[in-house]
């Protein structure tokens, strides 16, 4: 009779005290799953590990734009926006709107598609010595992934701002070398060259 | 060379009328205006622009109380997304009021009015998102479990600093730290330091952000004029206008097809409680009073509101060092009209002062007022009002405040509430 009291003592012991562990552990996964949520949200200085260059470019450049590139060569700073506008059809087609910079030679060139649709002045009284952009409108095409992006950029570090909803929903914007970019759902819609001089 | 470029705009903007722009776009998930957001944000983040210039009550009232420095990140960050909206909406009511006033010039009100209609949409989805970031950027009225969900991921999110993945460390500021990566390639010093052209030459800058948004609107409004025309659509016909406005007249018996009988006496006092959604994010109480009068057709009310912001600085091995503490006091009091269709129109005086004691010493107070609209709609069975307040008139006449936000409210019963209040 006592042997089975002890038994059932036991019993109760054990069972108390798997509650009590499980009931940690839940506590302690709630924990860490809520601050790998908040880890992730945190804007972040991220170091590459590892990069596979990319060896295609994504984009051909159009004949017009072969045509300004001969005229005034590669620009000293350009800004591509990628979004999709709708069809007569009622579908969706995507849209490349770039701007190519020339701040030495004053002058800013506008591409819908690759068609020129505006050569504008740019009044700068003086420019300086900028520095070599490192990358090419036609290393980068519309939607691309943050990984092709890298890759196509050769990026070693970059900043990683996730977006508050209330600004733009599954957006993230970077900065890397100069280099800024935006992806909206893991895809690229916007990014920027950005011209740099010497100090 | 400008104003052919804006008549053009114009031409293409009454093009699109028929097909409304706004809801066009959002039919499509990568939108143009994704694409500007995030070039509008890069600019303010690497200019490192923080929000000063505030028509907000609350930042306002703030930044002689606040010190700069108690900023958090997150803090930082959501006045750089502020910032860059309202220089978005800036640009695109400077482009938009070129193009109306061209119109009104020669005469071409149709198109004007159409014009107008379009960028006032826009500018007000543009004053929203400020509106909602600005509420984010208090945070302090959230539900409890939201903020102990908040609270955990805070807390949690530290140990995986410490056993994350290698390589990736937490940013301290947001424009400084972008702008070395971007000059440098990378956190280290050694790296040759350089100067952001757009930095040089800031409004360079400015230009390009007007420009691309300029010529991305064009495009938009340009395509809009494509899939109209090839749905065989007239712009500015006076007979197909005349239809298209009657079809789009709020009417509000038309709602549910029943006609909204408003009491002809009796005094309402109602019961009110502000909205999560929009509840203000300083104040943990408020009270509204809001009394009706049917026979004068005529309304008053009363919003007084408490609240306590505390901000604490981490001293040695986290302990709390330095408290700041702003106490808020808010009165509202004002009066308005009930018009025939269950609409409220009121103007409110406002004041609020704040208090901010260091550590439990007083250290200074503030005082501020002005007046405020607000607009209300009564439901169709009448046990219901929902209230909200539209602001200061910076830009847009009182008619247009109002008229849009009698459209907001039939558009999205209950959505654009500030307060729900019923018959007590």
């Amino acid at each position: 009779m006592t042997e089975g009291k002890k038994k059932t003592g036991w019993a109760v012991f054990g069972l108390g005290c798997g509650c009590l562990v499980f009931v940690v552990l839940v506590a302690l996964g709630i924990y860490l799953y809520a601050g790998w949520v908040g880890y992730q949200e945190d804007p972040m200085i991220v170091e590459v590990q590892e990069s596979r260059s990319q060896l295609v470019d994504p984009y051909t450049l159009s004949s017009a734009q072969q045509e300004q590139l001969f005229t005034y060569g590669y620009p000293e700073a350009f800004t591509i926006l990628f979004y999709e506008e709708e069809t007569v059809g009622g579908g969706a087609a995507p849209v490349r709107l770039e701007t190519w910079d020339y701040y030495t030679q004053t002058i800013e060139l506008t591409f819908i598609n690759g068609n020129l649709v505006a050569e504008d002045p740019l009044e700068i009284d003086e420019v300086g010595s900028l520095d070599p952009l490192p990358y090419y409108p036609e290393q980068f095409g519309a939607f691309m992934s943050l990984e092709e992006v890298i890759a196509a950029a050769g990026i070693d570090t970059y900043v990683d701002i996730p977006l508050e909803k209330e600004f733009m929903e599954e957006g993230v914007m970077y900065f890397a070398n100069a280099l800024t970019f935006g992806l909206k759902d893991n895809e690229l819609i916007y990014i920027e060259a950005l011209a740099l001089s010497e100090e | 060379m400008k104003s052919k470029s804006i008549f053009l705009l114009g031409i293409i903007i009454i093009s699109m009328f028929p097909q409304n722009i706004i809801q066009a776009e959002e039919k499509i998930t990568r939108t143009f205006s994704s694409a500007l957001d995030f070039l509008y944000l890069s600019d303010a983040i690497l200019l490192n622009q923080v929000e000063d210039d505030e028509t907000s009550s609350i930042s306002a009232l703030m930044s002689p109380t606040i010190p700069s420095p108690t900023l958090d990140i997150k803090t930082d960050l959501i006045n750089q997304m502020i910032n860059a909206v309202k220089n978005q909406r800036n640009d695109h009511f400077k482009k938009c009021t070129e193009t109306v006033n061209l119109y009104r010039e020669q005469g071409k009100t149709c198109e004007a009015d159409k014009a107008e209609a379009y960028c006032k949409t826009k500018y007000q989805q543009l004053t929203d998102k400020i509106s909602s970031l600005r509420i984010l950027r208090g945070g302090d009225r959230r539900n409890f479990f939201t903020k102990t969900w908040h609270s955990i991921k805070r807390s949690g999110a530290k140990i995986w600093h410490r056993i994350g993945p290698l390589a990736r460390k937490v940013l301290r500021e947001v424009g400084p730290q972008a702008l070395q990566i971007v000059s440098t390639g990378g956190a280290g010093s050694h790296a040759a330091l350089r100067q952001l052209f757009k930095h040089t030459v800031k409004k360079i800058g400015r230009e390009h952000l007007k420009e691309i948004a300029f010529k991305g609107i064009q495009r938009i409004l340009k395509v809009q004029i494509d899939v109209a025309t090839a749905a065989g659509i007239d712009i500015c016909d006076p007979e197909k206008e005349q239809t298209q406005e009657d079809s789009e007249q709020p009417k509000v018996e038309n709602k549910t097809g029943n006609e909204l009988k408003l009491p002809d006496t009796g005094v309402w006092n109602l019961r009110c409680q502000d909205t999560d959604e929009f509840r203000d994010k300083y104040y943990q109480t408020v009270v509204w009073n809001v009394t009706i009068d049917w026979k004068a057709r005529a309304f008053t009310g009363i919003i007084e509101a408490q609240g306590d912001q505390i901000s604490v600085t981490e001293g040695a091995y986290g302990a709390p060092d330095i408290v700041d503490k702003i106490h808020l006091d808010w009165k509202e009091e004002g009066s308005g009209s009930v018009t025939e269709d269950g609409f409220f129109w009121g103007e409110f005086s406002q004041v609020i002062t704040s208090t901010n004691t260091h550590q439990e010493v007083v250290t200074g107070s503030y005082t501020q007022e002005y007046t405020e609209n607000w607009i209300g709609a009564i439901s169709e069975n009448l046990d219901q009002v929902c209230f909200s307040r539209v602001g200061a008139r910076d830009w847009f006449t009182l008619d247009w405040i109002r008229e849009r936000g009698r459209q907001e409210m039939l558009d999205n019963p209950g959505g654009f509430c500030e307060a729900l209040c019923y018959v007590k």
